[in-house]
């Protein structure tokens, strides 16, 4: 098993300024971090977990406080290690003097590569992130979603085994991130190792082969996809209905469910799969109106919720316990 | 370093700089007074060759360092800001190969305004000077011109080298005073400081005379302008010398900068 990304006891503190009022900042604690050859990685949590910091410094653009991060065993941040890296930064910003297709050019002179396979090379990536017609624009004159297909093609244009994309869909309309899935997708097929982070978790995260889900610069899992969703799924039932409730809404809190009011006389309950025959039968028999039942998939999200507040109570207990030992 | 990195990085720093309108106005803006200075000979009392020879000649010195601060300062400290950087750096290039860049894509135009007007210069003059003054005379002051406006570019290198090493520590506005207050300082302190050192006051206060002596840079050597405005005879060793002395402060100059920017987080 080939290793693309590893982290060894990664540490960063920012030295407090400004920001955070003196106060030093521990922004990655202990992360280790690893990313197999082939993988489609989503590196998850929520704003200012730290997810930048450990990018950054796979780039070399930070340095660590301590721990070390390697790139396909070269150290990380190096021109050797850098060479087989495609990096998209969180806040992408480009020469906006600069043409398109120059600008590419310009990046991709840097590999030492010819000018008439640049020049392939160049028309190819423009076409895979369906810019070509934009190759003689100004940056200036490029959309947001363009902007971000553009940083896709700067971080391909060399054809590196690895991408490094951050905050890869943020900031994206639907239609701008259905593009950017399907390119990710696209490179995947050949053969090309993809690490990405997001601070939302949207549809794009279904596409991960491993997903990390980092919090307050803690690694709090780092599974499979399927390790995520297998869960609970499939476990509930979501049932919205409507019509006149009151009598119904009584017995289903006799029975201990929990009742979303959805909107004026239209509620939700979510009920075992099991109990679905039963409470089906009884909305028909209290002449209920049934709006709507769809199987409850457990989402990424509740993941992440769950995962952070089992360590919120795992820490507590360690005070609890550290504060019994000290009495 | 790679030499075929630094010049790329140099041109798009070039490229980025010659868009820059207020370059054509100060540009403009020093051609005119200097060729106002020819044409309406201002004392007007037979002096006017020393006359526009000094006004030229300091107006010269006065556009390279307003330019050289104006395109330096900002140079890097905006590519962070607008994170143009990040893109940039992940390629497989050194920090030092964008120091370079950066400081040799500047000074490209520094060199170019500083010489389309010693051309001017040299023409003006040319003009100014009686027409029955032997030809190798007429190389001479010419020369001198441009002995002059050579120096005038690397003391604009040196003041380049001493920004880029502050940018990225520094904002523009403090990097402008300490940069300022050094070239003050390397320009009065010198005399100031060979009287301290023959003075010997005490030990501690000769050392110090010492090390300043080495550190700051000594601008007066750079400014050979009176001397050319009076026609007095001027040594080419002298130039040469400065000239390397030049080259060699900033030679140390980035090199430290470089150690400085290599630690610094992006
Ligand atoms: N340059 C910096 N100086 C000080 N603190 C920083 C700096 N950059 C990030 N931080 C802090 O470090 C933590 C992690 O930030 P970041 O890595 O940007 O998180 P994410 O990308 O997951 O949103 C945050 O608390 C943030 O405020
Ligand atoms: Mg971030």
């Amino acid at each position: 098993m080939e290793i693309a990304i590893k982290t060894e006891n990664l540490v960063k503190i920012y030295p407090g300024k400004g920001k955070s009022r003196g106060k030093p900042v521990k922004a990655l604690v202990d992360l280790n971090l690893q990313v197999k050859v082939g993988d489609i990685y989503g590196f998850i949590g929520p704003n200012g977990a730290g997810k930048t910091t450990c990018i950054k410094t796979l780039m070399g653009l930070i340095r660590p406080t301590s721990g070390k991060a390697f790139i396909f065993d070269m150290v990380a941040g190096t021109v050797e290690a850098k060479k087989k890296v495609g990096y998209l930064s969180e806040v992408a910003y480009y020469y906006p003097f600069m043409e398109v297709g120059k600008l590419l050019d310009f990046y991709c002179s840097f590999y030492n590569i010819p000018r008439a396979k640049r020049k392939k090379k160049i028309t190819e990536v423009l076409g895979l992130v369906k810019l070509s017609n934009k190759t003689n624009a100004r940056m200036s004159e490029l959309s947001k979603g363009m902007m971000q297909r553009f940083g896709i093609a700067q971080a391909i244009i060399a054809d590196p085994p690895l991408l490094i994309l951050d905050e890869l869909t943020s900031g994206l309309d639907p239609i701008a991130q259905k593009e950017v899935k399907d390119i990710i997708l696209d490179l995947k097929k050949r053969g090309k190792t993809i690490f990405f982070s997001s601070h939302v978790m949207t549809e794009v995260e279904k596409i991960c082969d491993q997903i990390g889900i980092i919090n307050q610069g803690v690694m709090l899992k780092s599974a499979g996809l399927e390790d995520f969703l297998k869960e609970e799924s499939g476990a509930f039932t979501r049932i919205v209905f409507g019509g006149k409730p009151d009598k119904l809404l009584e017995s289903f809190k006799e029975k201990g469910l929990e009742i979303d009011n959805v909107s004026t006389g239209i509620f939700a309950v979510v009920v075992p799969d099991n109990d679905v025959g039963e409470i089906i039968d009884t909305l028909r028999n209290e002449k209920g109106n049934i709006i709507e039942i769809k199987p409850r998939r457990f989402s990424l999200e509740d993941a992440f919720f769950k995962l952070v507040k089992e360590r919120d109570e795992k820490q507590q207990k360690g005070s609890e316990i550290k504060e019994k030992q000290e009495v | 370093m790679s030499i075929r990195n630094i010049i790329r990085i140099a041109s798009i720093t070039f490229e980025e700089n010659y868009r820059k309108k207020f370059l054509y106005i100060l540009l403009f803006l020093s051609g005119l007074l200097m060729v106002s200075a020819f044409l309406f000979d201002p004392f007007n009392m037979g002096q006017q060759l020393p006359v526009v020879k000094d006004i030229c000649l300091t107006g010269l010195g006065f556009f390279g360092l307003i330019l050289t601060f104006a395109l330096f300062l900002t140079a890097i400290p905006n590519e962070i800001e607008k994170k143009t950087i990040y893109p940039l750096l992940s390629k497989p290039i050194n920090r030092s190969d964008y120091l370079w860049g950066k400081y040799l894509g500047n000074m490209a135009m520094v060199f170019i305004n500083v010489f389309v007007l010693t051309i001017e210069i040299i023409f003006l003059i040319n003009k100014l000077l009686p027409a029955d003054v032997t030809m190798a005379h007429r190389m001479t002051e010419l020369n001198t011109i441009f002995w002059t406006a050579s120096l005038i570019f690397v003391e604009c290198g040196v003041v380049g080298s001493i920004i880029i090493l502050f940018s990225p520590f520094m904002s523009y506005p403090v990097n402008l005073v300490l940069t300022m207050l050094l070239y003050i300082t390397g320009n009065v302190s010198q005399g100031y400081i060979n009287y301290l050192s023959a003075e010997k006051l005490t030990s501690f206060g000769a050392g110090l005379s010492i090390i300043l002596k080495f550190i700051l840079p000594n601008f007066e050597y750079f400014h050979i302008k009176n001397s050319v405005v009076h026609s007095y005879i001027i040594d080419p060793k002298y130039v040469f010398g400065t000239f390397t002395y030049g080259i060699i402060y900033i030679l140390i100059v980035m090199f430290l900068a470089d150690i400085l920017f290599q630690r610094r987080d992006l």
